[in-house]
């Protein structure tokens, strides 16, 4: 495959992630049974239908309601929450929970990139491989909803403000950072990047000319370890739904959830699209490194013809 | 072992150099001597020792507990025996052998691999490689890309082979390519270990005589590691022969 | 029959045995919980055998009989369903089929790229009210995880030799049909495909405790199961009851617990038996 195709690819995907969503939330309100604005807005539940159609365009279509909701989220504009917070502005929701959200995933990394950090460069022997695993192998869920009950035994169970608001914040990013193979897979799949790379020809060979391994190694790993930090943010973000809800943390992921229980679809569409941009911005950060190494590898002196 | 020839300086001098692995002695005994503009050649069957020999000289031992015996001197550097304080001492010792030569690998002492397609960083082009052992040269060249013309147009190659990476090369021309990787630096010591494998017979005959060539005309001292006695009696002015008891 | 071969076999009795039983369990859950019996609430397993009752007096081995049957066959569904890709992706590999494997590319970048989680709860937004199951969860959690399944296995298949294995094999006289189910699927991508499938069991069941927990812990129906049906979920958060209000259901966390890791210990025995010689 031509080095090209791969960042094209995806970039291609990094452009379409944030239409592909909220057109597969188009479809799914329209595949409904039943009238959209009904199920957006239960005459039984709530009223002002009619205005919240006219508003939205749900009268208009799905073609013209996507293209709307589109045009209107690419100007930040998300409209009302319909059932989470009735009447709220979405935006202003959103403006709330992505840095929640942002914080508990950076603090998360912590532990994932020292893992990666230590495997590269040897200080992660592959004997605590197994109790990595061990503790890997715990469920997001159990952990947060015994970290929920030490915070709430010690401070209460409306404790969200400042130390047990911040400790539950912490709480949570260590759960993501190690339950669900979080660590233990950041080690053991940059160790193995790095095995790989190591037993290659080549790195003998840089020693025999007095080369440092590094300096020869990484631009051959870098996509392969880039990708794997891709692939760590998204199942950070994924996790986050869980830990968020659990430990009471106002994020975009217990804003989602909120939102799916409730059926909201201005909220779900507005938080699944947030997601949906988080993940096209690391694509796009994996597409330009995959360049940047290409044009980097490619590297020749001027030499006469 | 050759016998000592007058107006070739001795650059490298390795005597009874015995490794050994946990359940067996891979090299016993060797020793050679490697003159200025001479070729000598390093022969016996496979798994005699000939690559790990090379590998000791240029101060690469990876091997537990490794060195047991020998010494190692490069006399028109210094009286220095670089074995001294790693003999017996296992792989602590062996890898300071490894930092403190390494200033000299890849300046002094080059190496050109057998296979050149799998040993060259396949992430870096062929000029670039060679630009980068151009910079080892005790003075730098003063146009760049003239240099590195001419070392490819001694290897034979033409000056598009700059911007090729590795994996774009055919089994020949990566052996050239390593071939000018290894003497851009002016090296005085050259090792080339098996050159013609995995080449056919016209193509081994061509790179065996650009290496001969090459060395004679930087005077270079040429290690050919080799099993080739055809090769030996063509290009070879000394002669090693080791096997698994030396 | 050789010391590998035996420890392999030995595994693979245990993963079916524990996969079976929860199956099986499953098909034994009653449909509906018994009555309360207020009398016998909050009793451990000592004072009510097996496996004690919850704050309403109902046993909790109809709790443990819905949780399965709320989970086996969906999670069963979804490792079958990864394992299938998973073969398709070393099959393609080893056909030499060039525009499948840019194909199988692709998908795999576009649904790589997905926080799965988010995407499970559009499925779960999109399923009919009325309609509440494990299964389109199970089946979508599996498509969304099929992307390293498949890379895995197409690697395997690579390091084989990709076409030039089959071609090999085709040599010596072996038919088509033999040469991709015994030499590939069974002697080489068995190892990858039985791991993969393993973990999406487990996944799988871990992700339906975590969305019925979430849901219970705010009181509201669950995704997975209908209100009548509780899910192994509703041990842990009476469990964490426990926990911070010093309820007495310790037994149910620890059965909760104990549900978890056996499913753990059920993907582990899999994995087992299948390890490479």
């Amino acid at each position: 495959m031509r080095w090209w195709i791969r960042p094209l690819v995806r970039t291609l995907a990094a452009l379409l992630l944030p239409l592909i969503i909220p057109a597969i939330i188009t479809l799914i309100l329209w595949a409904l049974p039943g009238d959209p604005v009904e199920i957006v807005c239960p005459p039984e539940l709530c009223t002002g239908g009619d205005k919240l159609a006219e508003a939205r365009r749900l009268h208009a279509g799905p073609w013209f309601f996507y293209r709307w909701w589109v045009w209107d989220a690419l100007h930040l504009e998300f409209g009302t929450s319909w059932r989470v917070a009735s009447g709220f502005p979405v935006g202003a929701l959103m403006a709330e929970a992505i840095p929640a959200t942002a914080l508990l995933v950076v603090l998360a990394m912590l532990p994932v990139l020292l893992g990666a950090v230590f495997a590269a460069v040897g200080w992660a022997p592959k004997r605590a491989d197994p109790l990595l695993q061990a503790f890997g192998t715990l469920p997001a869920v159990i952990l947060s909803l015994v970290f929920a009950a030490v915070v709430e035994i010690n401070y209460g169970a409306l404790s969200y403000e400042g130390w047990p608001g911040a400790l539950r914040l912490i709480f949570g990013a260590l759960v993501l950072g190690v339950a669900d193979n979080a660590l233990a897979g950041s080690v053991i799949g940059t160790r193995s990047v790095f095995e790989a790379e190591m037993n290659q020809r080549y790195i003998g060979m840089a020693l025999l000319r007095g080369e440092t391994v590094l300096w020869n190694a990484l631009p051959n790993v870098l996509p392969a370890l880039v990708g794997q930090f891709r692939g760590r943010v998204i199942h950070l973000l994924s996790g986050a739904v869980v830990v968020e809800v659990v430990l009471g943390i106002s994020g975009l992921g217990s804003q989602l959830w909120d939102g799916t229980l409730l059926q909201d679809f201005g909220v779900v569409m507005a938080s699944a699209w947030a997601f949906a941009v988080f993940s096209s911005l690391l694509l796009m950060l994996q597409a330009l490194v995959e360049v940047g190494t290409a044009i980097y590898v490619r590297r020749a002196p001027a030499v006469p013809a | 072992m050759s016998a000592p020839v007058d107006g070739h300086e001795l650059l490298l001098e390795l005597r009874d150099l015995v490794i050994v692995a946990p359940d067996r002695t891979l090299c016993d005994g060797v020793s050679l001597d490697v003159r200025k503009g001479r070729v000598t050649a390093l022969v016996g069957h496979s798994g005699s020792g000939k690559s790990l020999s090379a590998r000791a000289v240029m101060g690469v031992l990876d091997v537990d507990p490794g060195l047991k015996s020998g010494t190692l001197r490069y006399p028109a550097l210094s009286d220095r025996d670089w074995f001294e304080g790693v003999r017996g001492a296992g792989m602590p010792a062996q890898r300071r052998l490894l930092r403190e030569t390494a200033r000299l690998r890849g300046g002094y002492i080059t190496y050109s691999p057998q296979s050149a397609s799998s040993a060259l960083n396949p992430g870096r082009t062929v000029g670039r490689q060679i630009e980068i052992a151009i910079a080892r040269r005790k003075e730098g060249p003063k146009d760049l890309g003239q240099a590195i013309k001419d070392v490819l147009s001694e290897v034979g190659l033409p000056s598009r082979a700059a911007a090729a990476l590795p994996g774009e090369l055919s089994g020949g021309m990566a052996q050239r390519a390593a071939l000018a990787i290894a003497i851009a630096p002016n090296p005085p010591i050259m090792i080339a270990d098996e050159p013609e494998t995995g080449l056919d017979p016209v193509l081994r005959r061509v790179v065996t005589q650009l290496m001969l060539e090459v060395a004679k005309e930087h005077q270079v001292g040429l290690l050919l590691i080799t099993h080739n006695m055809d090769t030996v009696a063509r290009i070879a002015d000394d002669v090693v022969r080791i096997g698994p008891k030396g | 029959m050789r010391k590998g071969t035996a420890t392999r076999v030995t595994w693979l009795v245990v993963a079916v045995t524990l996969l079976g039983s929860i199956v099986v369990a499953g098909w034994f859950a009653p449909e509906f919980l018994s009555r309360p019996n207020l009398a016998a609430r909050e009793l451990g397993p000592l004072a009510a055998p097996p496996l004690g009752t919850d704050t309403m007096g109902i046993s909790l081995v109809e709790y443990a009989l819905q949780g399965a049957n709320v989970v086996g066959v969906p999670a069963m569904m979804s490792a079958l369903l990864v394992a299938l890709l998973a073969t398709l992706a070393g099959l393609a590999r080893c056909a030499g089929v060039g525009w499948l494997d840019s194909v199988l590319a692709l998908f795999q970048e576009l649904v790589g790229a997905l926080p799965r989680l988010v995407v499970i709860l559009v499925v779960a937004i999109a399923m009919p009210p009325d309609y509440r199951s494990l299964l389109p969860i199970g089946l979508a959690w599996a498509i969304l995880s099929a992307p390293a399944a498949m890379d895995e296995a197409a690697a395997t298949a690579g390091r084989l030799g990709g076409a030039r294995f089959v071609e090999a094999l085709r040599a010596h006289g072996f038919t088509a049909m033999r040469i991709y189910v015994y030499h590939i699927v069974w002697l080489n991508l068995r190892s990858v495909i039985v791991r993969q499938g393993a973990e999406i069991l487990m996944q799988v069941v871990f992700l339906e405790i975590a969305l019925s927990y979430l849901a219970v812990s705010q009181q509201q129906p669950a995704f997975t199961h209908s209100d009548s049906v509780h899910s192994w979920a509703s041990l842990l958060y009476d469990g964490y009851t426990w926990l911070v209000a010093s309820v007495p259901m310790g037994h149910a966390m620890a059965l909760g617990l104990t549900l978890v890791a056996l499913v753990a210990f059920m993907a582990q025995s899999f994995r087992l038996s299948a390890r490479p010689r």
